[in-house]
């Protein structure tokens, strides 16, 4: 079972996302801000990072900086979500090494297929 | 000796006279140097700025006439040849000039006048007489030596003689006063020459007119054959020289003053001109001398440093300043009296560059000095009170407008962060509704509730529709706030149809429309923003599917190079509804669909065109439409191509 760390500090977003990728055969760990994100990639080691851009402590940005950074979290693709449509958010996410980007409402057919693009590469 | 007039006797027992010619050539000159003398100096009495001045010349002058009348008649007589041994009354002879000098000086006083035209015959009058006077009492000086001289005078013909000096007087100085006076130059001193020759006739021809009237007799009747015992060469000689001599010295010395007086004259013109130009400066202008007191200067000058006492030549440069400062007339010195006019004597005593002082009412000074060498120091002192004002002001608006400027850079950023926040604090809670509302509808049919379905499908849909309202209303904020950024790169677009097309055939579907595609063979690659054509095109096609129902649909994607460049043209054409002329013309406008009851109808939020025409618009291209009611609407959009692909 792939594991997926979801990082998300809207309650209900988190809660919504992850059981519904549950429900399509993913094992998730959640994470509310950057910093825990950046740890539990470390310890949890996921297959998968979803990463929510606009977060509490830390943003998504900089925990991506921190996680392609680091050499034991640096494999793990990144998808970054976020609620701003604006080009640059696409920008900055991959210049801060998101592998791949998908805009909030979350569309799931479409999110899936991005994330088994990956998995199945690895 | 006895004389008087002749009484009629045999006039052949008079005796024989003659004359020596060159002596008379001599006598003739005399006069006429001694006349040019004389002429000369009255030019000098006239021109005369002080009366000592003007008596000295007038006595210069008369003694001079006086001198060389009475040396013309000395001289005349010694060219006398008689008979008989004559000597001559020392006393007699000395006092035969007084008349003469006299008569000069009254001629000199005359013609010496601004106005003289009628005096001419006055001084003519008076000076014939005078030399008449001379001359007839200079012949009473003659006495004979060994015997009885006895003169006798023809009254007619002595008459004549004092005619001919006072007529031939009368010519010269009208000569010297009608063309002398009026012209300049050489024109001056030929008519001088010409007054002063007729003024030595005058004077001669008197004399030996007068002779001619004159017959001499000895008393004894035999005439001794004596030559008169006087050594007459010697005599002639230093009569002659010292008369010449006079004239000479008096004509020399008439130049030299004319000379001097129009070396003053000039000097005075240039330095009225010069002070005229100081005068013209506007500038405040003073030059201060090598000891550093105040020359020269300016009424500006004055008028700019106004405090009180008034500033005289001579001034030192430092009472100036400091007066003016203690005064209160220049504010960069209020409180610090000292140590300002130190500085200002640094600045003074070494001037480098220009600087600018302030004056009392708020005026601006700029002060420029310089040293002329061996001369002292020049200094200008120039108002620039408006440019000074004119530059506090320019500061002030150049202030305001910076923080105009930031306040308004502060409101966009604010307006930017507005926007941004907007968009994600409305995006978020949109996910979650649609994202649970999926995942409702999901369990829902799982289980097979129908009613649960329809309304779950409900609560999406609406949702999805608020979320592509919120997402039109962010763009146009963005676009108008100028925030909407452009992503430009070179899109392959075969990918780009197919996935537009395959989003949008649902909307097609729905009111049973046939959507045909028709794509040229080669399309070459564009240059556009990918997420904002995809979003131009699928508004387009999406449209064309709502208003239209059970017609047809045909998506056209074409290369225009008919002109310069080259472009993409994608062309969306209906059969559906169609729209008026007045629909079509406010069709772009931000939120107006053809009419109220569509919005109702068709849902959108009348801005989906809007955004649409200002992408086309920002990427380099243009829409355009064309529409009849009832048959349907045709959207033209041409986007630029990537030349050479």
């Amino acid at each position: 079972m792939n594991k997926i760390l979801l990082v998300e500090d809207n309650e209900f977003n988190r809660d919504m996302l992850s059981r519904r990728l549950i429900k399509n055969g993913f094992d998730i760990t959640v994470a509310v801000d950057g910093v825990e994100s950046v740890y539990l990639a470390k310890s949890v080691q996921p297959d998968l990072i979803l990463m929510d851009m606009s977060l509490p402590v830390m943003d998504g940005w900089e925990a991506t900086l921190r996680i392609k950074d680091d050499p034991v979290t640096r494999h793990i693709p990144v998808i970054a979500l976020t609620a701003h449509a604006m080009g640059q958010d696409r920008q900055k996410a991959l210049e801060a090494g998101c592998d791949e980007y998908d805009t909030k409402p979350i569309e799931l057919s479409r999110l899936l297929s991005k994330i088994n693009k990956f998995l199945e590469a690895s | 000796m006895n004389h008087y007039f002749y009484d009629g006797r045999d006039l052949s027992t008079a005796l024989e006279t003659s004359y020596d010619a060159s002596l008379v050539v001599q006598s003739i000159a005399i006069a006429s140097l001694a006349s040019y003398a004389a002429l000369s100096v009255a030019g000098r009495i006239r021109a005369a700025e002080s009366s000592n001045k003007r008596s000295i010349w007038l006595l210069v002058g008369s003694f001079t006439m006086g001198g060389g009348v009475w040396a013309m008649h000395f001289i005349a007589m010694l060219a006398l040849k008689l008979p008989i041994a004559v000597s001559y009354d020392v006393f007699i002879t000395v006092l035969s000039t007084v008349p003469v000098i006299l008569t000069s000086y009254v001629m000199l006083e005359v013609i010496s006048r601004p106005k003289i035209s009628k005096l001419i015959i006055l001084a003519s009058v008076v000076m014939g007489l005078g030399i008449g006077a001379m001359h007839y009492i200079g012949m009473a000086a003659m006495q004979g030596i060994s015997s009885q001289l006895i003169m006798m005078f023809e009254s007619r013909l002595v008459g004549i003689s004092v005619l001919t000096a006072v007529v031939l007087s009368g010519v010269a100085l009208t000569i010297d006063f009608l063309v002398g006076r009026n012209k300049k130059g050489s024109d001056a001193i030929l008519a001088k020459i010409g007054a002063a020759l007729i003024m030595g006739f005058a004077v001669s021809g008197m004399h030996y007119s007068g002779m001619a009237a004159t017959y001499f007799f000895a008393d004894d009747s035999s005439p001794n054959l004596v030559q008169s015992s006087l050594n007459s060469a010697a005599l002639v000689f230093w009569v002659s020289f010292t008369s010449v001599l006079i004239a000479s010295l008096a004509i020399f010395i008439t130049i030299v003053d004319s000379r001097i007086q129009q070396a003053t004259r000039e000097e005075a013109v240039s330095r009225s001109r010069m002070r005229e130009a100081i005068e013209s400066i506007a500038d405040g202008f003073c030059l201060f001398d090598m000891e550093d007191c105040l020359v020269e200067c300016n009424q500006r000058y004055r008028e700019i440093m106004a405090y009180g006492s008034p500033i005289i030549p001579g001034m030192p440069f430092e009472a100036i300043m400091r007066e003016a400062a203690e005064d209160g007339l220049i504010l960069d010195a209020d409180g610090c009296l000292d140590e300002w006019l130190s500085e200002r004597m640094t600045r003074h005593r070494s001037p480098r560059e220009n600087f600018v002082e302030h004056f009392r009412n708020d005026r601006w000074m700029r002060v420029s000095e310089r040293r002329v060498w061996n001369t002292g120091t020049v200094a200008i002192l120039t108002d620039i009170t408006e440019l000074k004002q004119t530059e506090i002001e320019l500061s002030k608006a150049i202030a305001e407008a910076q923080k105009a400027r930031a306040v308004a850079e502060e409101a966009n950023s604010a307006k930017s962060d507005f926007l941004a926040n907007m968009s994600h604090e409305l995006r978020t809670p949109m996910n979650a509704i649609i994202g649970y509302s999926e995942m409702l509808l999901e369990d829902a049919r799982a289980s097979k509730l129908d009613d649960t379905v329809s309304d779950l499908l409900k609560i999406h849909s609406s949702a999805v529709h608020l979320l592509s309202v919120i997402n039109e209303i962010l763009d146009l904020s963005k676009i108008e706030a100028g925030k909407m950024e452009l992503y430009m790169e070179e899109i392959h677009l075969p990918s780009v149809i197919s996935e537009v097309t395959n989003t949008v055939q649902p909307i097609i579907d729905k009111n049973v429309n046939k959507l045909r595609i028709h794509c040229s063979e080669v399309i070459p690659l564009i240059k556009a923003d990918s997420i904002k054509l995809r979003q131009i095109l699928l508004n387009l096609l999406s449209n064309a599917g709502k208003f239209t129902h059970g017609g047809e649909i045909n998506f056209t994607v074409s290369v225009d190079n008919a002109l310069d460049d080259d472009w993409i043209v994608f062309t969306v054409s209906d059969t559906g509804i169609g729209m008026s002329t007045e629909q079509v013309d406010k069709v772009f406008d931000a939120f107006t669909q053809a009419d109220n009851s569509t919005t109702r109808k068709y849902g959108g939020t009348g801005l989906g065109l809007t955004i649409t025409k200002k992408f086309c618009e920002m990427m380099g291209g243009s829409i355009s439409v064309e529409s009849v009611p009832a048959v349907g609407s045709v959207f033209i959009v041409k986007l630029p191509a990537v030349i050479g692909s």
